[in-house]
């Protein structure tokens, strides 16, 4: 879930000059904003005030970002490209402080947590600020026209930073330059193909091992990119069309899986809006308090989105939850992508890869598949139908496909088909788990020896706990078979509502059956079908039944004996909490007792102190 | 914070000792403790139970009964003979026979100028011991079997003796015999062995015997007034509180047994023995009891020394366990490199050093030292060893009790029995004394030379510690006295700082410049942790990271540690380790913030640990399982059925 809160507007003074950023200060709540023509200011978002503020000389200009340096507790920016100021918050003018020109260029100054502050220079090299000087005398004139958008991160303790430039040509490149153990930076670089119309925004997030960079242009499209810590580069991939992005719009990154959009059109109304980019879907969306149509700027800071234009400061606050299944469910039709259609059909996709894997299924094939396997007059021949079922157990059914399979298949009574599909589809929804019970219970014995061959059991269950069965084997085993399939208890109850008393009675008797066998410990046919799954199997029949068992006398003697038996293991039960209870007791004695170290008299080993 | 790697080494099988005897002197407040193979300990009960002394065992000369008097330290053995022994030399002074067998047991009259002696032959021989002297003095009347525990009473005229079977009280003004107490047996044909014995101002004597019965009996008139199965087996001692109104026993079966003399009813004034607390620390055998102060100390075959705090402060820890290895320098002298391989050659060695170089060997044997090129044929994997003697001219060098090398191995420092420092140059065929540095009239227990050779450290007994110029062939610095005794020295690896550990967990840091307290020193002393001034193990040994000089790397038996300089102390109340696990703080979760202690308790006991080049160590553990290995089997007790 996320919430964006009402807009602030911030007061007016501050209003009419190019900014160039908002960047967190030395304390919480406290921003430091960067004004290009000559002042930097710390804000304090909570009442929006002005705490303290520096002036550059006249005729000067802020060119980047002012950001605040944990590591050397000072406040670093860049005057006019060519200057690094540093200065401690403490000091008063900034007239006295000493500054460092850099021959090459500065374009921007990042600073990232615990270290020191990092200088993109012009020439798109980076470096340490401290070790930027060495750099003086490769400065050399850069191969495009302008750093279009730049950003530093930390990727596994590594500082890495991205910039993207726009060449003589109109292309973009994106580079990534990270540095190495040996006290280097290496880059590497790759072309940013263009996705319709033309770049309105970047973003990017670390991940564990990689950056994701988004990009967001201007007909909506979000795409993405990942680049290794090693410089490898992913491709440029579509994730979805965001309805409403204006031309004017801007794009910040909000945590791992949200992106915030500002100037985004709902309903005819402007306002900014937070995307769920892990679940493609816009999960809040606020309206400004007046209309924007000029260029505005988003920064995400201190927990508040703040949306600048050339008149207008609003700030508002955000909350922003993890990313699950559970809170997006039912918010992604609020906004649906232009094109992609196929996408919105099918189940969530959690990649890009698997979208296209998905994408790929015979789907359309489905109909006239089921129809020849149902109709005999589609498959005259024998290869003819089993070419037509090798499909099947090609596992190429979708998941949206596989009630109608299950539906034609009962309905035309095709026993082995079915048999095939319970052993082959993997996610068997509960209607068709119900279904197929109905239909195998109410089949006999001799029908299904017809159809379905089972291997001769190595079983050692005795004749007389065999003729309790109220089912022959073929007919236990295909029961034990849906059995074991995948399920969920909340869904599967209320399908297993739609099964005939009758059935349930004689389900109920094959279960009392399998407890008493196996409590027995006599191994049965199928290993996989355990007591807990029998248990669960039991509650779940009678939970759905249970006006019917109290009612019917036909269910009392099944009741009486399945309670017996559970009354039995009880008991035993209650002598396994007592053994455990002993055992425990015993397991801590003996973890009581050291061990013997088993050392050797001599070693060499590596320590490592704390 | 670092990462090193470790010759961890567990072949030096140093075995400690039991612990036969324990006395306490409480003027000096120290202890005075003999092993199984005659080697006498003392600690300072007032430096927080430091082990400070060692002298050495000598061979077939085993100790039975150790007593103080003043400061004067007597012993008495199966030799026969009662030894006395100057604690400055770490030698016996003086030793005289009994002319009646060996002894058994020794004690000290109230006034402290006679010994009486338990024979073997069944004599008590009274020895005087007036103005620093021994000799005979007399014999009393000769008994049936030998005499295993004797007391004096506080009147100077009774002597009770406890033998076979019986409890004898001797006249000390006759020499005769006044009066017989028989005691039982549990066994038709099984004597009965009176191990100890006591006996209080008011004439009741307590004994412990083989029956595991302690007996408490009026002197007057020769009655049992209270006899107790104290113990599952042979009662072998007891203490008597000062005070005369609690007794501890304890035995074969390890179990620390409390009698306590309390009013019988709240209307009467008598008073009557009654038992109360049971302690179970030691594992086997306790062999002797003392009190010490507010302590009582035991020890036994499970050769550590156990103290108790009987007047319980909460919130701290009551008892403490030391371990039996003998700390204090020559005996942890490194035994690591070619140790086994010399000790196969010369047998039992005293004193011996090892350079790390591996060049000259130097053994101390007795009082005579020898020096020796060490070669070996390049061989890598079975290097045969051999040794080349250089020439020591006789009566050049004093008997020695700790000796240190500088670095280049050619220049060897001894702390002479006299008090003396004395250098000795080794050249290629001959070794020349060089310099003696006079005495400051106080025994030496620490010596220490700077990597330059420059300057030589030496702690002495007072407290005192002092700097040696070996250029200049003097005394340069006498250090701030502080109120403990050193535990180990370490000069820095530019020689430009002396870390100094004390006893009670301070450490200090002297600057070799100007003789005074560093400024780490100084803004960092009133600051260190609670806790690792609460810890009991004293520091043992001091280097410094060759890496990083500003890393100081102390260890005890129980740890070593890591001292950063550079970082402040964390404050009184920091946190270095979790108690109950013994484990640094966080230890699954490293907590990577800057602190001054790092703690390391991979190794238990740790022996030595010392740095060689670049990241390299050397850890010489000698594990509790390892020694309990050594241990005769103990006290079979049934641990489930009737």
């Amino acid at each position: 879930m996320a919430a964006i809160t009402e807009h602030v507007e911030f007061p007016s003074l501050l209003i009419g000059v190019e900014l160039l950023s908002f960047q967190e200060a030395d304390l919480p709540g406290n921003v430091v904003a960067t004004y290009s023509s000559r002042t930097v200011s710390i804000i304090k978002l909570d009442d929006r005030k002005t705490i303290h503020s520096w002036n550059i000389r006249h005729g000067h200009r802020l060119t980047s970002p002012c950001v605040w340096c944990e590591e050397t507790e000072k406040f670093t920016t860049a005057i006019n490209n060519q200057e690094i100021l540093a200065w401690p918050k403490d000091e008063t003018s900034l007239e006295k402080v000493k500054r460092k020109r850099l021959k090459c260029g500065v374009h921007t100054v990042f600073c990232l947590n615990k270290l020191e502050p990092l200088v993109l220079c012009a020439d798109g090299t980076v470096n340490f600020l401290s070790k930027a000087e060495a750099r003086q005398g490769a400065s050399h004139v850069p191969q495009w026209k302008k750093i279009r958008w730049c950003h530093a991160l930390c990727v596994a303790d590594v500082p890495c930073v991205l910039h993207l430039v726009e060449r003589q040509n109109g292309k973009l490149l994106l580079v990534f330059s990270h540095y190495r153990p040996d006290g280097t930076w290496t880059q590497s670089s790759k072309e940013v193909p263009k996705s319709g119309g033309s770049l309105l925004n970047c973003c990017c997030s670390a991940g564990f091992d990689h950056v994701n960079i988004y990009f967001l242009w201007t007909n909506g499209d979000l795409c993405w990119m990942t680049v290794s810590t090693n410089g490898h580069f992913s491709n440029h991939e579509k994730i979805q069309t965001l309805m409403g992005v204006q031309i004017n719009s801007a794009m910040t990154m909000v945590d791992s899986s949200h992106i915030a959009v500002a100037c985004l059109e709902k309903e005819g109304e402007v306002g900014i809006g937070m995307f769920d980019i892990k679940f493609k879907a816009l999960q809040a969306w606020k309206q400004y308090p007046t209309k924007i149509n000029k260029k505005v700027q988003l920064f995400c800071v201190c927990g508040h989105l703040i949306t600048t234009s050339h008149d207008k400061i609003y700030a508002c606050q955000y909350e922003c939850q993890p990313s699950t299944l559970a809170s997006i469910l039912g918010q992604r039709k609020v906004f649906s992508t232009q094109e992609s259609s196929l996408v919105e059909t099918s189940h969530f996709s959690w990649h890009v890869e698997s979208q296209k894997a998905e994408e790929k299924r015979p789907e359309p094939d489905m109909k006239k598949l089921f129809t020849k396997l149902a109709d005999p007059a589609l498959t005259p021949s024998y290869s003819d139908f089993k070419n037509t079922l090798l499909q099947v157990e090609t596992k190429c059914i979708g998941p949206s496909c596989v009630s109608s399979l299950f539906d034609t298949l009962i309905s035309h009574s095709e026993i082995s088909t079915l048999h095939v599909s319970l052993n082959t589809i993997l996610d068997v929804p509960e209607t068709c788990i119900c279904k197929s019970l109905q239909f195998f219970l109410m089949t006999t014995e001799e029908e299904l020896k017809k159809q379905i061959a089972i291997k001769a059991t190595k079983t050692s269950i005795p004749k007389d706990v065999t003729k309790m069965s109220p089912f022959g084997p073929t007919k236990a085993y295909i029961i034990n078979l849906i059995m074991l399939l995948p399920y969920n208890d909340v869904f599967l109850l209320e399908c297993i509502k739609s099964v005939h008393f009758g059935n349930i009675l004689s389900l109920l008797g094959h279960l009392c059956h399998l407890l008493c066998v196996m409590t027995l410990n006599i191994p049965i046919t199928d290993k996989k079908l355990t007591v807990l799954k029998v248990i669960d199997w039991i509650g779940l029949v009678i939970d759905g039944h249970m006006t019917q068992l109290v009612l019917s006398s036909d269910a009392r003697k099944i009741i009486l004996k399945l309670h017996q038996i559970v009354e039995e293991q009880t008991a035993l039960a209650k002598d396994f909490v007592s053994l455990e209870a002993v055992l425990q007791q015993l397991k801590k004695q003996c973890a009581k007792i050291p061990k013997r170290q088993m050392t050797g008299q001599y070693c060499i080993e590596v320590l490592h102190v704390y | 914070m670092a990462n090193f790697r470790v010759h961890h080494i567990r072949f030096f099988e140093v075995v400690p000792k039991p612990i036969n005897c324990l006395t306490y002197e409480p003027h000096t407040e120290k202890i005075a403790l003999s092993r199984s193979d005659g080697s006498i300990e003392i600690w300072s009960v007032c430096d927080n139970w430091f082990q400070e002394k060692i002298i050495l065992a000598v061979p077939d000369h085993s100790v039975e009964a150790l007593v103080w008097q003043g400061t004067q330290l007597y012993s008495a053995g199966l030799t026969g003979h009662v030894t006395k022994y100057s604690l400055n030399q770490l030698k016996p002074e003086k030793s005289c026979s009994s002319n009646a067998g060996p002894v058994w047991c020794l004690v000290s009259n109230a006034s402290e100028d006679k010994l009486a002696a338990g024979t073997e032959e069944g004599c008590v021989v009274l020895f005087d011991t007036a103005n620093g002297d021994l000799q005979y003095y007399r014999a009393f009347d000769k008994q049936e079997g030998r005499i295993f525990s004797l007391a004096w009473h506080v009147d100077e005229e009774i002597i009770v003796t406890g033998g076979i079977d019986n409890i004898r009280m001797w006249s000390v003004n006759s020499g005769h015999a006044i009066q017989r107490l028989t005691l039982g047996r549990q066994e038709k044909n099984k004597e009965t062995i009176v191990w100890c014995i006591a006996i209080t101002s008011d004439m009741t004597i307590i004994s412990g015997d083989s029956r595991g019965k302690t007996c408490f009996w009026n002197g007057r008139q020769g009655t049992l007034i209270l006899g107790v199965e104290s113990n599952k087996a042979d009662v072998l001692c007891l203490a008597v509180s000062p005070e005369e109104n609690s007794v501890f026993t304890s035995g074969i079966d390890p179990t620390v047994v409390q009698f306590e003399l309390t009013p019988i009813s709240t209307e009467t004034d008598r008073k009557a023995w009654v038992s109360s607390l049971v302690r179970t620390q030691h594992t086997h055998d306790v062999r002797a009891l003392v009190f010490a102060g507010k302590y009582l100390a035991s020890g036994g075959v499970d050769t550590a020394l156990i103290t108790n705090l009987l007047v319980k402060v909460k919130g701290t820890k009551s008892w403490f366990r030391y371990s039996g290895f003998q700390h204090v320098g020559l005996l942890r002298t490194l035994f690591i490199v070619v140790g086994k391989i010399l000790e196969k050659w010369f047998g039992h060695l005293f004193l011996l050093v090892v350079i790390a170089n591996l060049q000259v060997v130097f053994i101390y044997r007795l009082t005579i030292l020898n020096v020796y090129f060490l070669q070996d044929d390049k061989e890598f994997i079975t290097p045969k060893l051999s040794l080349t003697k250089v020439k020591v001219p006789t009566g050049m060098l004093l008997p020695a009790h700790h000796m240190v090398l500088t670095c280049d191995g050619r220049t060897l420092i001894t702390a002479t029995c006299e008090g003396t420092i004395q250098l000795t140059e080794v050249g290629d065929d001959l070794a020349t004394l060089s310099h003696t540095f006079p005495s400051e009239n106080q025994p030496i227990h620490l010596l220490q030379v700077s990597l330059d050779g420059l300057l030589i450290a030496a702690a002495y007994g007072g407290k005192q510690l002092c700097i040696y110029n070996t250029q200049l062939n003097k005394k340069i610095y006498t250090l701030p006295n502080y109120k403990c005794q050193a535990s180990a020295m370490g000069f820095s690896q530019n020689s430009q700082e002396l870390v100094v550990a004390y006893t009670d967990q301070m450490i200090l840091e002297y600057d070799m410049s100007c003789g005074e307290y560093t400024d780490w020193s100084r803004s960092n002393t009133k600051t260190f942790p609670i806790q690792w001034q609460k810890r009991h193990s004293k520091i043992s040994h001091i280097t410094h990271n060759p890496r990083n000089n500003q890393q100081v790397i102390l260890h005890d038996e129980q740890m070593f540690c890591i001292l950063d300089k550079t970082v402040p102390m964390t404050g009184k109340d920091a946190r270095l380790y979790s108690k109950s696990s013994w484990q640094t703080h966080g230890d699954s979760n490293i907590d990577k913030t800057p602190k001054p202690f790092h703690i390391c308790n991979k190794y238990k006991y740790l022996l030595h640990l010392d740095t060689l080049t670049e990241d390299w160590l050397v850890a010489v553990e000698r594990t509790p399982s390892s020694i309990l290995d050594t241990l005769p089997p103990v006290l079979g007790t049934k641990k489930f059925g009737t």
